[in-house]
């Protein structure tokens, strides 16, 4: 097995739908393809995939990620993780490892001041996984997901700017 | 299906015209309406997709053509009737209960009863309440009033909602599928004459399955009944008591909700009706009347603070309420809404400023110069626009006692900094009353002087900070590495707070001992009429500050108890951090190697709501490491230093149980020992609990610092880190604020 990663390429339709068949049978969340189109169209080179090489062109995206950068409140950039996936029979060898560093280290170089992603309380795979690399639950969501159950929000900080209220970083309105 | 919905010969065709326009978008282009941003996204729809249209629903024919207006089997057969009736309301007032209880959508439970959807669709239509018609009274009177007394409670639980105290989607779900939930019904008058019709026609019935729908139809009732809580401010308990007392007796009776016939509950409503959420299959449900209970009770709970007297009663009410547990959802929206009034009222009773100072009479004001009475009207411009801030400040910290338990703490998080705030506020127009010359003294050599104002909000602030990172441990918030990190600077907070409550003790006691002194002071004096004045004064000191002086005494007895006991937990807790640490079983960083983790970034993050909090003053992440060290303990003789650790632990532990079982005691006995005011009279089985908890974890401790230390010393080989992994332990028991620290073997996890 021949693994590579790269980043999306836009214009591929194969890619694009292979992506969605991906985190549509892996996340317990139904997203439209809106959500996609949002997060790929706006931020192209912050969704990497990863591909098997020796299987056929439609069926050999096996993993990907899906971020965005934004400024938040005016005040710091903030990275954030809107989707991680990985086909089952590929779990355990350290492909998301991989996907979540490259991720993190394109946000790095785009200035991003923290990275940002929710994730279910009992998805403690998830957790135990970002938490592994810097990762800090912030707070606790009441019944965020659809599903019913409550969702940590998770911080990875990557400047001081990440440590300190927006409020006091020049955004009047109070950061909750 | 959609009201207004045009007539054909109104509809244009723009297919040409869209796909025209579409031809000139480039392929990443986006099409979307400003607002429309990533939140809306996951919450919208697409059509073709079957996870997220509901146009795309099956259903059955008998689903598509059922008919409410219909008899279901062999109409003449008394017994049939009443088992389709009793089937259909039982599987609804289960419904009830999961849509509240469970958290389950609004068209998956209520709405998903097809008779609910006719009669909300006809009553819309006529502008009046429609039962159903079918010519047999069990349709049109019973199960008619039942379906319509839910859905006129609610309206009620739609009220609550509107008001701003629940949170849709999060603490409930109200997709009301365009329907009308009777607004245009004003009052219950004609919904309870429908159910008390209903119970008439029953009583006729000979049959004694009948027994089943008059319980179903009372339930129904107290429903109804419950927005009174809301509306006359009703704390008559007799219909709680009765939804209770029902909800108990059907958890124990199986009912026959397995045959509810086909086509009377359907998704049906989710494909024909205004949806704008992904299709969601029927909810089975099971047995749940005992939710009613659930929900009767916390209801009953809220309504007690009516009896309060006093505003400390008031804050211990809904600290115990509201930061312990998270209480049924009617219950937290009831009681924001009946203690703080649409007429600017606490309870009906009290006008909001009026309220501020009772609050603050409680704590640090009594006897003060610069108590409000005693101002001229210029001195009261200093203080009045800040008071008006706190009466804001004050009221949004009740409110959120009501929030769901994770909002609570986000609350106290965005509470640290209006205290905060408030405090700065405070300070200045003390500062200049102080100018003006209203000093209220401590002592005078050298020149001691107190600010009751600010030091009220001080004291408020550093409570909530603690509240803050305590309420972490219970959300499993932090990692175990980050304990020390948390429960030092919990220590640390609970000395700042004892500085705040010693401070009001000190201007307490010197008050008390200066009214003491007038007496003597009488005796002294020589002319009659000077002896006169002062008896006076001092007769009126004595019967109007002395009680109040004596009170706060009390009250201080138990704050300052109560900040002694978290002072000794979180000591113990970290104590133990320290023996793990010394053992090379845990650090207080993450143990993980990644490039991307530093350390004292991470640790500034997790104190970002306190970096900007000027006093006190958060510590510095040095500090955080060179106390660790010094809790570190090490060779030689590290097993010896360990065991004097442990005794320590102990004794600390000891003491706290003896605190806790005075504040037990003084709750028990309603406050009448005379020495501690613990305010907690309208809710003491909470405020028990909670002390036996802390009271269990103090226990839970002592063993395991000592199953901690066999455990390690079983093992020869080191690092003892590859043994051993610590882990955050809740105990059935014990306080879910302090967590045990416990050692889980690594080589029977992996
Ligand atoms: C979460 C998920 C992406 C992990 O993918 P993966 O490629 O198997 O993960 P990796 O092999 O890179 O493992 C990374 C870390 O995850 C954790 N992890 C992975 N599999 C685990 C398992 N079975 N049990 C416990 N932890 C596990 C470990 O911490 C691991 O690090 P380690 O090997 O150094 O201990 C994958 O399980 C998945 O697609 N799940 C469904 C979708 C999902 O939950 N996404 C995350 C939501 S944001």
């Amino acid at each position: 097995m021949v693994l590579k990663y790269q980043s999306l390429d836009i214009g591929n339709q194969s890619q694009f739908k292979q992506i969605k068949t991906l985190v549509d049978n892996d996340l317990s969340e139904p997203y439209s393809v809106w959500v996609y189109r949002f997060f790929l169209n706006n931020w192209p080179g912050l969704t990497y995939i990863v591909i098997d090489t020796e299987l056929e062109e439609e069926k050999n995206v096996i993993g990907c990620i899906i971020c965005k950068n934004e400024l938040h409140r005016n005040t710091r950039r903030r990275g954030y993780i809107g989707m991680l996936v990985v086909n089952n029979e590929y779990r355990g060898q350290g492909i998301a490892k991989n996907l979540v560093k490259t991720a993190i280290n394109k946000m790095k170089n785009e200035q991003c001041d923290e990275i940002m992603l929710e994730t279910e309380v009992s998805n403690t795979i998830a957790i135990k996984l970002y938490e592994n690399m810097g990762f800090l639950k912030m707070k606790r969501l009441f019944r965020y997901y659809l599903n019913e159950g409550d969702a940590y929000r998770l911080i990875l900080p990557l400047t001081e700017k990440s440590c300190i209220r927006s409020t006091f970083l020049g955004d009047a309105s109070i950061d909750i | 299906m959609f009201k207004n919905y045009p007539n054909n010969d109104e509809l244009i065709d723009v297919t040409d015209i869209f796909k025209n326009l579409g031809k000139n978008l480039k392929e990443p282009t986006i099409i979307k309406a400003s607002y429309f941003d990533l939140f809306e996204g996951t919450r919208s729809l697409e059509v073709e997709n079957a996870r997220l249209d509901s146009t795309l629903i099956h259903l059955t024919e008998i689903e598509k053509n059922f008919n409410c207006n219909a008899i279901i089997g062999d109409e003449n057969d008394l017994e049939v009737q009443l088992d389709n009736i009793i089937s259909i309301s039982d599987r609804l007032l289960r419904n009830v209960i999961s849509w509240l209880n469970n958290y389950q959508t609004l068209p998956t439970t209520i709405l998903s009863c097809t008779y609910v959807e006719h009669i909300l669709l006809a009553s819309e239509k006529s502008h009046k309440i429609e039962p159903l018609s079918t010519g047999n009274e069990l349709y049109d009177k019973t199960l008619s009033g039942l379906c319509i007394g839910i859905c006129y409670f609610g309206k009620f639980v739609l009220h609550l909602m509107k008001s701003g105290v629940l949170m849709e989607e999060e603490d409930l779900n109200f997709n009301f599928m365009g329907l009308d939930f009777l607004t245009f019904q004003e009052s219950s008058k004609e919904v309870l004459e429908l159910l008390e019709e209903s119970l008439t026609y029953l009583d006729t019935l000979e049959n004694g399955k009948k027994q089943y729908l008059k319980d179903f139809i009372r339930i129904t009732i107290c429903l109804v009944h419950i927005e009174e809580t809301c509306t006359t401010y009703s704390t008559d308990l007799k219909f709680l008591n009765e939804l209770a007392e029902l909800g108990e007796k059907y958890n124990s009776i199986e009912v026959l909700t397995s045959d509810v016939p086909e086509g009377s509950f359907s998704m049906g409503i989710q494909k024909r009706m205004s949806n704008q959420y992904p299709p969601r299959k029927l909810v089975n449900v099971t047995n749940n009347y005992s939710g009613y209970k659930d929900m009767a009770m916390d209801i009953k709970r809220v309504l007690l603070i009516h009896e309060e007297k006093s505003a400390l009663e008031m804050l211990q009410f809904s600290y115990y309420f509201g930061n312990l547990q998270q209480r049924h959802v009617l219950a937290r929206g009831i009681f924001s809404l009946f203690f703080m009034r649409d007429n600017l009222t606490i309870l009906g009773k009290y006008k909001m400023p009026d309220f501020v100072i009772m609050q603050l009479n409680e704590f640090s004001l009594t006897g003060c110069t610069s108590s409000i009475e005693n101002l001229t009207p210029e001195q009261k411009l200093f203080l009045e626009p800040v008071l008006e801030e706190a009466t804001k400040v004050l009221l949004e910290f009740y409110q959120n006692f009501t929030q769901n338990n994770c909002r609570i703490r986000q609350g106290y998080n965005r509470q640290l900094l209006l205290w905060d705030s408030l405090q700065a506020q405070f300070e200045n127009a003390e500062t200049l009353l102080e100018q003006n010359g209203v000093i209220n003294v401590v002592s005078n050599e050298p020149v001691v002087t107190y600010f009751p104002y600010s030091l009220w909000a001080y004291f408020q602030k550093v409570t909530l900070m603690i509240d803050f990172v305590l309420k972490g441990f219970d959300l499993e918030i932090y990692q175990p590495y980050e304990t020390f990190a948390m429960y030092y600077f919990v220590y640390y907070l609970t000395y700042k707070r004892e500085y705040a409550l010693r401070s009001v003790q000190q201007f307490i006691e010197k008050k008390i001992h200066s009214i003491q002194a007038m007496n003597k002071k009488i005796k002294k004096l020589k002319t009659v009429e000077k002896k006169e004045a002062l008896k006076v004064q001092y007769k009126k000191l004595m019967e109007t500050v002395m009680p109040s002086l004596q009170r706060n005494k009390q009250y201080l007895n138990f704050l300052t108890l109560r900040n002694t006991i978290t002072k000794s937990l979180s000591l113990c807790q970290f104590v133990q951090f320290g023996v793990l640490k010394s053992y090379g079983i845990i650090d207080n960083h993450s143990s993980s190697i990644s490039e991307f983790i530093d350390h004292e970034l991470i640790h500034k993050l997790r104190f970002k709501s306190f970096s900007s909090i000027g006093v006190p003053e958060l510590p510095t992440y040095e500090i955080f490491e060179s106390t660790l060290k010094e809790f570190t303990l090490s060779e030689p003789n590290l097993d010896s230093k360990v065991s004097n650790t442990i005794g320590f632990v102990n004794k600390e532990c000891t003491k706290t149980i003896e605190s806790l079982d005075s504040i037990l005691q003084a709750i028990k006995a309603g406050d009448n020992n005379g020495t501690m005011l613990t305010g907690s009279r309208l809710i003491k089985e909470d405020a028990l609990k909670h002390y036996e908890q802390l009271k269990y974890s103090c226990q839970d401790i002592q063993k395991n610092i000592v199953t901690l230390t066999k455990k390690i010393n079983v093992i020869s080989e080191r690092p003892l880190s590859e043994h051993f992994k610590v882990i955050l332990k809740f105990s059935d028991n014990g306080s879910s604020f302090f967590p045990l620290l416990s050692l889980e073997d690594k080589t029977k996890i992996d």
